[in-house]
């Protein structure tokens, strides 16, 4: 009989994140968990679609309610319903992405102390599971333009860059979460709390407008900022965000997607023994 | 050292620290440690779960771990499962590994007896669709036929590990880590899994397995490693191992 492969297992030294072999070797299983989590998901298509809409859809009809009779509204000339889920569509991705990614580790203690695989499967397949739930968000989104009778802006495109944002922004803090949330069990905790206020501190509800220079530039510090400001503004033409924000934007999602990866290739060993 | 090897393990040793002052879990808690004494230092008292554990299995062989509990034995096929990473020394796996460790936990309690079987081979690196030629044969050893879309959670203890012994078995590792699993199933099954064992270890497959029952490892191994409180207490034929064993229970 051969040998198929030589596995080496040592103190010292870390184990890679990934290499391609792996990811090639094991993207049968990356793909199995994927459907998996979607099809639990959407198995029963009607709930799945509508509870993948609802939220967004209750948010908005909450700010519609709220907001205009707080101020008159700013949305630059586009229905304010729209403007307001525009601007909701990727805060959604980015909190079901964080939440799910930042559980991952702990929901899946069995697996991880019974069998190895790659560990960054995990936080991978629950930020591409959230994608699944925005595209629908988005399908919504492209009816309600047709219904308000509103034309998609000619840099339409350029919004699968800011999605592309959030994701790295989603998957870095993601990455950090979840190997803290194995030692800390309130770390699940924190996440809610913090998602909770980016949905006032991110330009959601309002206008970037209300910010002026040089404190909107700044803003981009926070990459959701970022993100929101710019999927609205490639989708519905409304409030340039302007360059020097959005490239500060995706530095700080950069900087998070390292420091993500650089913590859980730091930590990823040491899941098991405490779980 | 041995020409046929299939495992090499030199030197593994396993260290948990236990924080005897604050065993905290969360991070809150933390925070308020080092409000209130920020310069305390973490004492943590070091505990070897394991230390100094070298060993050889060759191919072909069934190679029992045995000793009483908290010796270690569990937490060694962890190691080589690459689920742990030990604290000191190494170790050398030549082929594929499969490992059934505790009851039925290789076997995931939510999914339908079908999906744990693909999920499994995607584990092992299997191709899906070498998966599905070979699915039929696994169904059938476990005898699992009429619950197989039924949640694993619902199964018995016995049936979980049938289940979890058809995956491994008849998927193509070279070599297999049971720890404990033949305790559960009835007689019929347990023979059943022996004589699958004997072929498969007739085709040069290796299998380690840790166990509690004497007789079993009397009859069933090759060689024995002796265990106790992480350290090795001996190695040999199961026959020169039993004075050794009859000091360690």
């Amino acid at each position: 009989m051969q040998v198929s492969e030589v596995t080496v297992i040592r103190s010292t030294g870390r184990e890679p994140l990934f290499t391609f072999r792996s990811l090639w070797e094991y993207g049968d299983l990356l793909r199995l968990l994927l459907w998996r989590r979607i099809n639990l998901r959407y198995q029963h298509t009607l709930v799945g679609l509508g509870w993948a809409i609802l939220q967004p859809f209750a948010t908005t009809l909450v700010f519609v309610v709220i907001i205009p009779r707080l101020t008159s509204a700013p949305s630059s000339g586009v229905p304010y319903p729209l403007f307001a889920y525009t601007g909701l569509a990727p805060w959604l991705y980015f909190t079901g992405a964080l939440t799910r990614a930042s559980n991952c580790l702990v929901d899946s203690a069995d697996l991880l102390s019974s069998v190895f695989f790659p560990r960054i499967l995990l936080p991978l397949v629950a930020v591409l599971e959230a994608l699944v739930d925005f595209a629908v968000v988005c399908g919504a989104l492209m009816l309600f333009m047709v219904l308000y009778g509103v034309t998609p802006a000619p840099m339409l495109l350029l919004s699968f860059v800011f999605v592309l944002m959030a994701f790295a922004a989603a998957l870095g803090l993601g990455l950090s979460l979840s190997v803290l949330h194995v030692r800390y069990r309130d770390v699940s905790f924190i996440v809610q709390f913090l998602l909770q206020l980016g949905l006032i501190l991110n330009p959601i509800c309002y206008s970037i407008r209300i910010f002026h220079q040089p404190w909107r530039a700044l803003a981009g510090l926070n990459p959701m900022f970022g993100v929101v400001a710019g999927f609205r503004w490639a989708i519905l033409g409304v409030d340039p965000p302007g360059w020097r924000m959005e490239l500060l934007s995706a530095a700080v999602a950069l900087a998070l997607l390292g420091l993500g990866l650089r913590t859980f290739h730091a930590r990823q060993e040491g899941i098991s023994d405490v779980l | 050292m041995y020409s046929d090897s299939v495992i090499r393990a030199f030197g593994i040793g396993k260290q948990f620290s236990i924080n005897r002052v604050d065993p905290y879990k969360a991070l809150h808690d933390r925070l308020e440690k080092l409000l209130r004494r920020p310069f305390q230092r973490h004492v943590t008292e070091p505990f070897w779960a394991l230390s100094n554990v070298s060993f050889e299995v060759r191919r072909g062989e069934v190679f029992g771990i045995v000793g009483g509990n908290g010796a270690g034995k569990s937490l060694l096929l962890r190691i080589l499962s690459r689920i742990i990473k030990p604290s000191t020394g190494s170790a050398e796996i030549c082929g594929r590994t499969s490992s059934i460790l505790q009851l039925g936990v290789a076997v995931h309690p939510e999914l339908t007896g079908r999906a744990n079987i693909y999920q499994s081979g995607a584990i092992l690196r299997i191709r899906q669709e070498v998966i599905r030629k070979k699915f039929d044969e696994i169904v059938a050893f476990a005898e699992l036929e009429e619950f197989l879309d039924r949640p694993v959670k619902t199964y018995s203890t016995g049936m979980q590990m049938r289940l979890a012994f058809a995956i491994m078995s008849q998927l193509d590792t070279e070599i297999l880590l049971i720890d404990e699993a033949l305790a559960v199933g009835d007689e019929a099954f347990r023979q059943k899994c022996m004589d699958r064992m004997h072929r498969l270890l007739a085709v040069g497959r290796t299998v380690v397995i840790v166990s509690h029952d004497l007789d079993f490892i009397e009859k069933f191994c090759d060689r024995v490693m002796v265990l106790q409180r992480g350290r090795v207490k001996g190695i040999g034929r199961p026959a020169d191992m039993l004075p050794v064993l009859q000091t360690t229970f």
